[in-house]
């Protein structure tokens, strides 16, 4: 284990890292978490403050590693960045930005503004905060996230704009029963982030809920502001998103619950379901309704693909590297109702110390005393290290471990970032028949299409 | 045409009289008939004033800022005696980064081989209070200053600053940086402060260049916008100047200090600390006995 991490979810945001130089990690810096918010929240136009490669590198990083996914309402090249040289480095990017701001808005056309900063202007330290205080006058708010790529990884560029937003975009109104906010779900970091939002949402609005996503449904500015009336906040990771939800419990007394991996397949759905259903005590009646017949849509899948599954699951022993959240839940899935044999996990998204019980215990309780060997690693040397020394055919992780699976023969499917060889927009795993979909996608690889 | 150019660079903590010093220097030299360049390396850019009848110049970074490139002749100003004035400028207070503002100038000068241009026996850095971030130390890196001489008073609080920067010539000592000439002992007028300084350049491997005492020829000359070898020349402040300004002139060689640690640094304040009270109380001890 090569990342320690501080207190991830607190509001401090350093984060403190061991010397050790890390080869290829799976996620970009602070900044990238932030852009990825922004730019997919409707209508929301993102300002870059930061030096004139740091936009581009997001943009490249994520469309490509992010399951080459295409630009949001503004996005990719057409983002604005105060594009920070020598000259700003020395006497301050105060003015640049507020040059920016004031161009971008003047020539877009946005619901609100968002300025999230890079490295140099967090060096330097620019008063941001004063400079966007100087717009408070305008039709449309600008808000700010301090996001310096120093600070953290794309995890805490996604929280703590979210807090941003939480703190700048909303205020305190009437509670609305039934509805609920959900976090967890980068994007691009999460390549399934888009499919599995709007899987987790149809889910709880199945049981009768209303959901604010806010990123990734066309929600806007108006569903940023929805968050603070929320009944209940629904985290779908161990860890990432609790900073945020924490936040509005802090601020208008919204309670949280953090389901600690992505319910793939009926078995942790149902789970899901019930816990959220307990939380905000929703009528027995109507939640045992919902829940049989999805599980007997999902049973009866699960039986199709059974036959052909039976054929191989004992031979194929299976290896997963992913984001905590993702790994748990498809070996879960894959243990407890596919009957396969995941051998080895490797989660890779740092996840803070005081969680790592929480989601060894998630793999701890396998059907049949299926015992895979975890690992939390983010270094791709010591992370190969381990795989190498591992039996299993089949392994679900990034584009990064591709081309040693292809040396082995085994078969590989990249389930998380970096995933350059997969289109994804709204493919998932979560879900009823989430596990089906994960079925489909890597025994077609072997089936032998003749 | 160029003749051995020596670069100098002169470091103390804030406002310990590294300006009035250096610029004392820069004068001594030059009227012994050398040609020399003074570079303020300060964003208060105020280190040539008193070559300049107390006015201030146009900053490298100040004319950089409006235009993008910067001509020598454009921020190169004559002082007394012919000395070239430059003052590399800064952010206001409390923006931007100084530091690299100060390595943006320096760079500028040497890209563009100013020195070499300027026919200049020498250079002398006038540099900004303790070696804060990578900028401050820029001079002293590889390729610019070759010797560095610290003002320092009998002050612990100067003594720290000198002895961090001593840290910072040691660091890049064995990367081409510059080495220590030594210690410049300003305001020395208390026999007690000769003998802190003599033990602190004992203790750290390094050596006193010259003691200035405090005297009121400074004051006044500086009051009329002058160095005190411009404005009184005969004076014996003058002379120690001129005599400061010749030990330099010949020094050739310096050497890594030896810094003292945090701890041992606190330790040998302290037993100075013990020795002044027992001063002061009467319980007078020499220095001869080596506390
Ligand atoms: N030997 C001296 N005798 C009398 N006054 C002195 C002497 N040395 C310095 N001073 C006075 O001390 C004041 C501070 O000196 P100076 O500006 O040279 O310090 P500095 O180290 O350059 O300060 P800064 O760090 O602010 O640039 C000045 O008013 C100067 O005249
Ligand atoms: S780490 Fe810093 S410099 Fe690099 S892309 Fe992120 S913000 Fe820009
Ligand atoms: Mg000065």
């Amino acid at each position: 284990m090569s990342l320690r991490s501080a207190e991830n979810t607190s509001n401090k945001i350093e984060k403190e890292t061991d010397s050790k130089c890390l080869e290829s990690p799976k996620y970009t810096c602070a900044l990238g978490g932030a852009l990825a918010v922004i730019t997919n929240i409707d209508r929301f136009v993102p300002i870059i403050h930061a030096g004139a490669g740091c936009g581009t590198n997001q943009m490249l990083s994520f469309r490509s590693g992010g399951g080459n996914q295409g630009i949001g309402y503004i996005n990719g090249m057409i983002t604005p960045s105060s594009n920070l040289s020598e000259k700003e480095v020395v006497f301050g990017g105060e003015e640049r930005l507020a040059q920016q701001i004031r161009a971008t808005i003047d020539l877009m056309d946005g619901d609100a503004f968002m300025v999230a900063n890079g490295c140099i202007a967090g060096m330097i330290g620019d008063d941001i905060e004063a400079v966007v205080r100087g717009f408070t006058e305008e039709e449309v708010p600008v808000a700010y996230v301090n996001s310096s790529g120093f600070a953290g990884n794309t995890y805490l560029g996604y929280e703590e704009t979210l807090k941003s937003l939480i703190n700048q975009l909303t205020k305190e109104q009437d509670i609305v029963k039934g509805r609920v906010n959900v976090f967890g779900f980068v994007p691009y970091q999460d390549i399934f982030w888009r499919g599995n939002l709007s899987k987790i949402g149809n889910i709880l609005r199945g049981i009768g809920l209303d959901v604010t996503q806010v990123i990734g449904d066309f929600s806007g500015l108006e569903g940023v502001r929805r968050m603070s009336s929320a009944e209940l906040t629904i985290v779908v990771s161990p860890w990432v998103g609790l900073g945020p939800a924490k936040l509005l419990e802090e601020k208008y007394g919204i309670p949280y619950l953090s389901f600690p991996n992505l319910p793939v397949g009926p078995q942790d759905t149902t789970e899901f379901v019930r816990l959220v259903s307990k939380a905000l005590k929703l009528p027995a009646r109507r939640i045992n309704k919902y829940v049989q017949q999805q599980e007997r849509q999902a049973y009866y899948e699960l039986d199709i693909a059974g036959d052909v599954c039976a054929q191989f699951s004992t031979s194929l022993p299976i290896a997963a590297v992913a984001d905590s959240a993702t790994a748990v839940g498809v070996v879960r899935f894959l243990a407890n109702e596919a009957g396969f044999t995941p051998t080895i996990v490797v989660i890779n998204d740092d996840p803070p110390e005081e969680v790592r019980e929480t989601i060894l215990s998630r793999l701890n309780d396998l059907r049949a005393n299926v015992k895979p060997k975890v690992i939390f690693e983010v270094d791709n040397y010591e992370l190969n290290k381990h795989l190498a020394t591992a039996y299993y055919r089949v392994i679900l992780a990034s584009s990064q471990e591709r081309f040693a699976a292809q040396e082995e023969n085994q078969i590989h499917l990249s389930i998380s970032y970096p995933a350059f060889e997969r289109l994804v927009v709204n493919d998932t795993y979560a879900g009823y028949g989430g596990g089906i979909a994960l079925l489909e996608d890597f025994m077609t690889k072997f089936i032998m299409p003749y | 045409m160029s003749k051995k150019l020596t670069q100098i660079a002169i470091y103390g903590k804030g406002g310990i009289g590294k300006s009035t010093t250096t610029s004392n220097i820069s004068a001594a030299l030059s009227v012994a008939g050398y040609k020399v360049m003074q570079f303020g390396c300060d964003p208060k850019s105020d280190s040539t004033n008193t070559l300049r009848g107390g006015t201030y110049i146009p900053t490298v970074l100040d004319t950089l800022r409006e235009k993008n490139v910067v001509k020598p002749e454009e921020v190169i100003f004559e002082g007394f005696n012919g000395i070239y004035c430059v003052e590399a400028g800064g952010p206001a207070p409390g923006v931007g980064c100084a530091g690299r503002g100060i390595i943006t100038a320096v760079q500028l000068f040497k890209q563009k081989k100013v020195f070499e241009e300027y026919d200049l026996d020498y250079v002398i850095y006038d540099v900004l209070g303790d070696v804060v971030c990578g900028g401050f130390a820029v001079p002293i890196r590889e390729g610019i200053a070759e010797h560095v001489f610290t003002v320092s008073s009998a002050d612990f609080m100067a003594i720290f600053a000198a002895n961090n920067l001593f840290k910072g010539i040691h660091k890049y000592s064995n990367s081409g940086g510059a080495l220590l000439g030594g210690v410049i002992a300003n305001s020395i007028n208390e026999p007690y402060a000769k003998d802190i300084v003599d033990d602190f350049v004992d203790v750290t491997k390094t050596q006193v260049v010259e003691y200035i005492p405090r005297s009121v020829t400074v004051t006044q000359s500086e009051l009329q916008g002058k160095t005190t070898v411009e404005a009184a020349p005969d004076s014996k402040q003058a002379q120690v100047y001129k005599k400061l300004a010749e030990k330099i002139a010949n020094h050739t060689e310096s050497k890594v200090p030896e810094p003292l640690g945090i701890e041992e640094l606190r330790n040998w304040a302290a037993k100075w600390g013990e020795t002044l009270l027992a001063l002061q109380s009467g319980e007078v001890r020499s220095a001869a006995e080596k506390i």
